[in-house]
Parts: structure tokens; sequence; C-alpha cells
């Protein structure tokens, strides 16, 4: 069974870039605007991995990340934190959140993380 | 002497006397002034033919008088009679009150400062009453040198060989170069009076030194920027009173040549406790006579000190905002290679040039972007890098060296595999040494004894630098780094919580360094673990540097 993955990012235009990415390397995925919408979509959805922006309005990035951790259900979900920004001690402050990765046009780098996680359903060309 | 004589010369006087008065500028020979002037000089024409041509003049506004026969010279200027004097050969020259304090002033000044260079010429004497007038005299001292140096009447004569002690020639034409200067020095002064009013109001700093470094203007700005205190100002000289050091070699250097024109520069002025206190930028101009003659320098320093801290503010936030302009390009590069991979059918050929176009200049900018944002890095960190190419194999075995002791102690074999023996790279050679030091250092604090470190190295085509790279991997068989810390350690003063190895000491910065190090070469560098199975620290820079400009 294909593995689900769930993006919440309100850069419409990068999730559906990363969303193409992720599809071809034959994961299920899903995409959520911000936190709120994000949260939602846990429950629909039942990723298996979430990645996420940082910035987002309505709900950050820390706060989803506390919002998950919360339900006993989701907290033990892998969380990978997108951010423009070089890594900064904060991502690692949030507790459960093992990995980031600087949005670049090398995706490379993410779907090693995410296969770290996953084992993804076919070898992707990492 | 005979009449016909007589004549001849009042001949020759009259035509003297015209050429004088044309020079002197009067409107008309038929000037009653002038009329008066040559029935004067008429009367004592056999007076002035038989004595010796050194003569005393009494001048004033109103009189000229030579040899006790005065003419009425209301209308003419101190710059005709002086054109006159230097005609006659004027000798003892007293100055009347009834010339203005300043060119009574102005002359008395002059002759002081010139006092040196009449030796033995000088001699001021000072205050006088004589017959109606009051003023001043000066007396020049005879100097046979002097004399024969000019011939006021442009005959290129020669002076006479004796005069009485006590009376001098001052020839016309060091009369009249006198009078330039006195009269462009007033002139000078007159417009520095003009301009200090508006300077010494402005908000910006002004200081005008003389070529010797006398301060002749300063406002209140300036003092306050060159340190200077309230008593400090015109007539002192800059060089001593500066107290900070990159003044004053500034301000020596200026002095030295200010023929140079306009400079200008940044100082920074340090504090008593030795901090930059305040940053200077400093526009210097020279001051030039009618003469195009440099007379001093000006100076217009202003506190830029507030501009440098919005200029450090400025790079912060261009950082910043570079970040916020990385992720749309993301979505470009990344869109636009979708399509050129065909990921969405086959292009025609016309769309793919297009697009290409749209790739590779999307690339431009993300390299752009890069650029500044290592820049402002490295402006932080203020590290200065100097690429060169060098071979790999020599750099590992070098590095390696350095930890034969420690690693002789700890029974750990160090062992590197390389792919190709001549392999060479481009980067900062000292750097790199850093770079591998460090992590061969945590790879050998991580191992344990009896253990072993392999550093390899390979080149080929990193897809993600896009280019020819190098990649150096040191492998430890230690404990291993949870995949959480695996980012954190390269973070500033993070550290991997290891019971048993606590005691090691460890600045936390090493790998943080070699990480800005490998990003600066436009690497990257990264951690591959398993708890208990050991570790990889690698990174991969690419073969040639692109030029980075500062």
């Amino acid at each position: 069974m294909a593995k689900k993955i769930l993006i919440v990012d309100d850069e419409a235009d990068f999730a559906q870039l990363l969303m193409f990415d992720m599809k071809k390397r034959g994961y299920e995925v899903a995409l959520a605007g911000d936190g709120e919408e994000g949260m939602q979509k846990i429950g629909q959805f039942k990723p298996d991995l979430i990645v996420f922006d940082i910035k987002m309005p309505k709900m950050d990035g820390y706060t989803f990340v506390k919002n998950v951790k919360k339900d006993p259900e989701t907290k033990n979900l892998p969380m990978i934190a997108l951010t423009s920004f070089e890594p900064m001690r904060d991502i690692f402050e949030m507790e459960g959140v093992g990995d980031y990765f600087v949005k670049s046009a090398k995706m490379e780098q993410l779907f090693a993380t995410i296969g770290k996680y996953l084992n993804p359903p076919e070898a992707s060309g990492a | 002497m005979c009449a016909e004589t007589h004549s001849k010369q009042y001949a020759e006087w009259l035509e003297l006397l015209n050429a004088a008065i044309k020079q002197a500028k009067l409107s008309s020979p038929d000037h009653p002034v002038v009329r008066q002037a040559v029935r004067d000089l008429t009367a004592g024409l056999n007076t002035f033919f038989s004595q010796i041509p050194v003569f005393s003049v009494e001048v004033s506004r109103e009189k000229l008088a030579v040899e006790g026969a005065s003419f009425d010279l209301s209308e003419l200027k101190v710059a005709e009679w002086i054109e006159i004097c230097g005609l006659f050969r004027i000798g003892k020259i007293i100055f009347s009150k009834g010339l203005s304090e300043q060119t009574l002033g102005r002359w008395v000044e002059l002759m002081s400062m010139k006092a040196n260079e009449f030796e033995p010429f000088g001699g001021f004497r000072g205050p006088f009453e004589e017959g109606g007038f009051s003023g001043i005299r000066i007396v020049f001292k005879p100097s046979r040198e002097g004399f024969e140096k000019t011939d006021g009447f442009g005959n290129g004569k020669t002076a006479r060989k004796d005069f009485a002690e006590g009376e001098i020639v001052v020839s016309g034409e060091e009369l009249r170069e006198l009078y330039r200067e006195t009269d462009q020095l007033a002139d000078t002064e007159k417009r520095y009076k003009k301009l200090e009013e508006i300077i010494l109001n402005f908000a910006g700093g002004r200081v005008a030194v003389d070529k010797a470094g006398k301060i002749m203007l300063l406002n209140t700005a300036a003092r306050k920027m060159l340190g200077l205190e309230g008593k400090d100002g015109p007539g002192r000289f800059l060089p001593d009173l500066l107290k900070d050091e990159h003044l004053l070699i500034a301000l020596r250097k200026v002095l030295q040549e200010p023929s140079a024109g306009e400079t200008s520069g940044e100082i920074g002025i340090k504090s008593a406790k030795g901090e930059i206190r305040k940053i200077l930028s400093d526009s210097t101009a020279v001051v030039e006579d009618g003469n195009g003659k440099i007379v001093g320098i000006l100076s217009v320093p202003s506190d830029i000190t507030k501009q440098k801290e919005l200029d450090s503010l400025k790079t912060k936030f261009m950082s910043h905002v570079s970040h916020e302009v990385r992720t749309p390009l993301v979505s470009v590069q990344r869109s636009l290679s979708l399509i050129l991979d065909r990921e969405f059918g086959e292009l025609n050929p016309e769309q793919r040039q297009y697009l290409e176009i749209a790739s590779r200049n999307v690339g431009r900018l993300a390299h752009l972007l890069n650029d500044i944002l290592d820049l402002s890095k490295i402006e932080e960190g203020r590290l200065y890098f100097r690429p060169a190419v060098f071979p790999v194999l020599p750099w590992i075995q070098e590095v390696k060296k350095n930890f034969s002791v420690w690693a002789k102690n700890k029974k750990i074999l160090i062992t590197e595999e390389i792919d190709n023996e001549t392999m060479e790279v481009e980067a900062d050679w000292d750097c790199m040494v850093q770079v591998l030091t460090n992590l061969v250092e945590n790879a050998l604090k991580f191992t344990p004894e009896g253990g072993t470190v392999l550093i390899d190295a390979r080149t080929g085509t990193d897809a993600a630098l896009g280019c020819e790279a190098v990649e150096i991997g040191v492998r430890d068989n230690g404990i291993g780094i949870s995949e959480r810390d695996q980012q954190r350690i390269f973070e500033k003063f993070e550290q991997v919580n290891i019971n048993q190895l606590s005691n090691m000491p460890s600045t936390g910065l090493g790998l943080t360094i070699a990480k800005k190090i490998v990003e600066w070469h436009g690497g990257r560098i990264w951690a591959e673990s398993e708890e208990n199975k050991g570790s990889r620290f690698a990174f991969v820079i690419p073969k040639k540097q692109k030029p980075k400009t500062f």
C-alpha cells in the first residue's frame, strides 16, 4: 500500500510541485493550505508523514506541531519542517520534529529524508 | 644743468609719467591730479636727477608725496599708486594712517611675514608723527643683491652701487608683488569671512587649514567630530590638537600632498577604550588663491556612524528578503525543470528553447541570491577565503598526519580511499584543512579503541550541485548519531550528549565552522548515521569555484 504524505504549506505553487514529485515517487499525497486545514486533513487522510511549512497564516508551524503532538493518535507521526531560512535552533526545539528541509529546487535531499521514515514503495532516484 | 638737458630730461620724465599714469589707469592726462603732479615734478626735477635715486614717498589715500613735494591723489587707488611707485623705484615707504586700517594692517602683516625674506632688508619701524602725517614707517636696509634683481623701469639696468645705510630700495617689482599678495590675501580673507558666517552654521563639518596645518576655519560640527575643545580654533595648529591617531595620519598625508586634489575616505575614530566610537567620512579639497597657488586645504568631515549602522541593518534586511525571494524562485526552477524533463509530454523545439532560457535565467537569479546570502554570512563572520587549485590526496594525508599520535594512542587506524589519486579541487586550502580536521576529530572522538576511521574521496557530477564536484567523507564506526541530532550538531554550540565522552573537550563550533566553509565553497555537508552503527560525515564541493565578488 502506498505511503501517504500530507503537505501543509500556504505556498500553493511550491506545494503543488512538491506533490508532483511525491506522486512520481509513488506516494499518495494530500495538501493543506494552513495549520487549521492541516489538522482536519490529518483526520480525514490519515497520513504516514507530514511535511509542513513553518511560516503559515492562521496557525503557524510551531502551533501546528504542538497540536499534532497533543493527539495521542498522531503524536508519533514523523514530521519534516519546510523552511526558506537556514535551520534555526527553533526548529529543533520543536519536539518530535526530526528533520527540516530548506526549500530549494533540488528535492533529492528531501526525498532522502522522507525515505528514511517511510521506505518508499519504489526506489527513488536520490 | 643746462636748459637743454633739462628739457630733454623733462621730456623723458613726462614720457615716463604718462606711461606711469596710463599704467595707473587714470582717466586722462588732463586730469587735475595729473596736471598737479606734473607741475610738482617739474619743480623738483633738478633735485630729482642730481640726487641719489633713493627717495622716500609718503603715501596716503589723499597724497603722494615725493621728497617733500606732494600730490593730491584722492582719486588714485592703492593699486594705482603702487604702480607709480614701482616705476619710480621707491625706496622708503611711509604709510599714513589715512589709509584704511585694513590696508595698513595688511601691509604690516605682510611686512612682518616677509621680514625674514628681506633679511637684511627687514625693518619695521613703528608709528611716527611727521609733517601732519601720522603713520607707520617701514624702512628697508640696503642689500646689494636685492637691488640688482629688478629694474622698475624695465630697462634691465642694474642698480647703483652705493647708497646710504638705513635707506633702501624695494623695487617696484617687489612692491607690486607684495601688493598683489596682500590684496589677494585680503580678498581671500574677505571671502572666507563671508563664507564663515554661513559655514559656521552648517550642520556638516567644515575645517580649513593652511599648508602648514594652521586652522583657518573650524565650525562647531567639525570641532565635535574631530574631538577638539572649545578653545581650539583658528590660529592653532591642527596636528597639535588631534588626539586620534587615525585623524593625525590622514591629516599629515593630506598636508604632504595637497595637490593630490580632492580626496575622500573613511576614518574610524576609537574611543578611549579602543572600540570604534564613530566613523567619519571625509572629503578634502585644495584652496587656491587668485593665481592658482595652493594656500590651504578645506575638509568636510561627516559623521557616518549612523549610516554604517543602517548599512549593517540593510545587509540583514537584504538577507531576510533574499530568503523570501528564494521560495518563489524554487517554484519556478522546479516547475521549469519538470517541463523540460518532459514530465508532461514532448516539447517542440521553440518551447524547449524558450523554456531553457527561462530555466537558465532563473538559475542565474538563484545563483545571485545565493551569493548575496553567502556574502552576508561572510560579512557577519568576517571570513576571508582564497581559493586555489590543489591536489586532494596530499591534503588528506596532511590532515591524517596531524592526528597520527592521537590515533596511535587510541589504537585507531585512519585510512583513506580515493578513487583518483591525481584528483584536484579548487578551494581555500587552509579552510579545507580545517574542515577535514574537524570531521576527523569528531570521528576519532566517537570511535572506540581499536576502531577505524575511513576518509573517502571521489569526484563526479554532483546532481545537487549540478556540476563536477568532489565529495569527501569521514566514516567512523562509533556509536552513531541519532537522526534528530544529525542536523542539530551543525548548529553553533550544539553538541551531542554522549555520556561516556563527556570528558572530551570541544567548543561545539567545529561542525558549524565546517559547514560555513563548505557552504561558502558552494558545497554542502551532512551526516549519515545510524545509532550504534557508526557515522559518515560528508561534504561535497564543486571542483571549480565560481568567482565571487565582495
